[in-house]
């Protein structure tokens, strides 16, 4: 059975406009998804595509058009209190717990509105602060904490009642890379290690190419992608970019390189002391000594050539370029 | 013996309790909150009682109502000023500082949580009530010739009727977007001058002391000026000021839920969980 299934779910928001008239937003448009147990998903998308929506939904604060949402087999529209149960609820850090509390107080707080006391909730509290690391600080009011250990108490408040599933709403904006880090690879372990099943929203590529067993891209309410970032990227973005540094460049070397056949895309950009940057994407590695033979005739010397494969962001961004086909239909991945 | 709580209760204590904890943490704070009262009205019922004391033989029945109104006053206006501030804004406080949208992910409705606030808020106005007592009774020299049971009941029953009123006053909040207005209306003018505060509502003119009779903090006044110092006339507290409460409280309870309803369907609907 699949943990969540979200099926054809609408959501339009209405919004006072300054001159008093209301407008229609779509946050979510027939979005349809399945998480399986045990996966770490994550739903990425732009600024007002519908992610915190989604997340919304799944924790039942916000009521969908139509559509279907169940958890664990558990109808949320029908029994939210149920469906509450089964979740943690974890939100960006500065808005997800008492500030003039300290971090065991809010712990306790949440965890008694859980219904856990006594040795339970302490061995709990316990075993939660151990995980994201605030042992030295649980005792410490929550507004002398830095936002990295804001957002881990956030997250232990999520963990606390051990969830069935975890629905975090970009818990790694604003933090820096370390902390993010450390919080990533904390989520993923309770997906490898406990079964937890884990819905995660951010902005963050990397994080998402990296840790997410599958990944949701929606743009203006509608799912464009979904699959295996592997897959995805293999799909939507094949082949590879290159990031040449060059020294003294003579002429126009960008309609030159994109002349050769395989060549997608050049980003060109200056550095100091006469050395120019250039990305470029190639559909394959079929022309790539084309490539350098072009890039050797127009400049003095190449200082230094790094090759990728494409990333999740390179795939992000041409969906989202690309958007929706003509009959107002999700793009449909080819084989 | 397995006891099974409702869990509802459960979340009332663990509510009151963080509320508790939150306004202990700056015990200086929380101790001038307890004395604001007789900080701020025991100035102004001396200055009442020495400027009528001129008009009023000392220890005659009309200085003892005198004396009785300054207190009960006092009393009430401090209590439901105090009570309707702390829960009123509670709930848009909740939602500004975000964690109303945590505690409604565990929680089963918003009205626990306005409850389980109350519990907290009303238990350390009674504390706060216990020290105008004794500052009444040494200050003011107040006699009280209290009737346990009638004190009681009078009291349980009040603070179930301006703790529903608090409730009622934290969803208009909402709905209004307002930051106080309504408060200071109600307990700058309203009840001191309609609800037989500072003078009996009987006073009043007829259009108005009907008015005053729909009120519930004119009966509360009434009772407790009753039970507490004997002015007044227990058949018409039992008859008229209890019953009229009992009837408030349930109007208020069935009220609250209706409007804890249409703020949940709105909150759930247009997603308002959080306003900046």
């Amino acid at each position: 059975m699949e943990a969540i299934e979200f099926t054809d779910v609408v959501k339009t928001f209405s919004v006072n406009t300054a001159k008093g008239r209301k407008n229609q937003i779509t946050a979510l448009d027939n979005v349809c998804l399945q998480v399986n147990r045990g996966e770490f998903f994550t739903v990425l998308g732009p600024n007002g595509a519908g992610k915190t929506t989604t997340i919304k939904i799944l924790a039942s604060l916000l009521l969908p058009d139509s559509g279907k949402v169940t958890m664990c087999g558990i109808d949320i529209l029908k029994d939210p209190y149920a469906s509450r149960k089964l979740i943690g609820f974890g939100v960006r850090a500065e808005r997800s717990v008492y500030w003039k509390l300290t971090g065991r107080q809010n712990l306790e707080y949440f965890g008694a509105l859980y219904g856990m006391h006594g040795k339970t909730l302490r061995k709990a509290i316990d075993e939660v602060v151990y995980m994201v690391d605030l042992e030295a600080r649980i005792d410490d009011y929550v507004e002398r904490y830095s936002t990295g250990m804001k957002q881990g108490i956030s997250l232990a408040v999520a963990l606390l009642h051990g969830p069935e599933i975890l629905l975090l709403d970009e818990p790694t904006t604003g933090l820096d890379p370390q902390i993010a880090r450390n919080i990533r690879q904390l989520v993923k372990k309770l997906t490898t290690e406990k079964g937890k099943t884990v819905i995660f929203t951010t902005h963050i590529l990397s994080e998402a190419q990296f840790f997410s067993d599958r990944v949701a891209i929606l743009n203006h309410g509608q799912v464009v992608a979904l699959d295996t970032p592997q897959n995805l990227i293999g799909k939507v973005a094949p082949g590879m970019s290159l990031e040449v540094n060059l020294l003294g460049v003579r002429g126009t070397v960008k309609s030159h390189l994109m002349n050769i056949p395989s060549v997608q895309e050049v980003l060109e950009g200056a550095l100091k002391d006469d050395r120019q940057v250039f990305r470029l994407r190639c559909a394959d590695e079929s022309n790539t000594h084309e490539v350098i033979g072009c890039l050797l005739k127009h400049c003095d010397r190449i200082e230094s050539i790094k090759k990728d494969k494409a990333s999740l962001e390179d795939v992000f961004i041409k969906l989202l370029n690309q958007g929706i086909d003509n009959e107002g239909n999700p793009y449909e991945l080819k084989n | 013996m397995n006891l099974k709580i409702d869990t509802r209760f459960v979340h009332l204590g663990a509510i009151a309790n963080r509320v508790l904890i939150e306004k202990l943490r700056y015990p200086a704070g929380f101790c001038l909150g307890i004395l604001a009262p007789i900080i701020i009205y025991l100035p102004f019922s001396f200055l009442a009682r020495f400027i009528f004391s001129s008009q009023i033989s000392p220890g005659s029945p009309n200085e003892l109502m005198l004396r009785s109104y300054i207190f009960i006053g006092i009393l009430v206006l401090s209590f439901f000023g105090n009570i309707m501030n702390d829960i009123g804004f509670y709930l848009l406080n909740e939602r500004m500082h975000g964690t109303l949208l945590i505690n409604y992910s565990i929680l089963r409705s918003v009205n626990t949580l306005l409850r389980g606030v109350s519990i907290a808020v009303i238990g350390l106005q009674l504390l706060n009530s216990i020290l105008l007592l004794l500052a009444g009774y040494f200050l003011l020299g107040i006699v009280f010739k209290a009737d346990l049971l009638i004190l009681l009941t009078v009291s349980a029953i009040s603070v179930f009727c301006i703790g529903e009123m608090a409730v009622l006053y934290a969803y208009i909040i909402l709905f209004a977007n307002e930051r106080g207005t309504i408060h200071r209306i109600f307990t700058g003018t309203i009840v001191p001058l309609l609800c037989g505060i500072s003078f009996s509502a009987a006073l009043l003119p007829s259009p108005l002391s009907i008015v005053s009779f729909l009120i519930p903090i004119t009966h509360i006044a009434t009772a407790l000026r009753y039970a507490l110092t004997g002015i007044g006339e227990l058949s018409s507290v039992l008859k008229v000021n209890l019953p009229c409460l009992v009837c408030f409280v349930l109007l208020l309870f069935f009220v609250n839920q209706r409007f804890h309803d249409i703020v949940v369907t709105r909150f759930r609907t247009h997603g308002k969980w959080e306003h900046y």
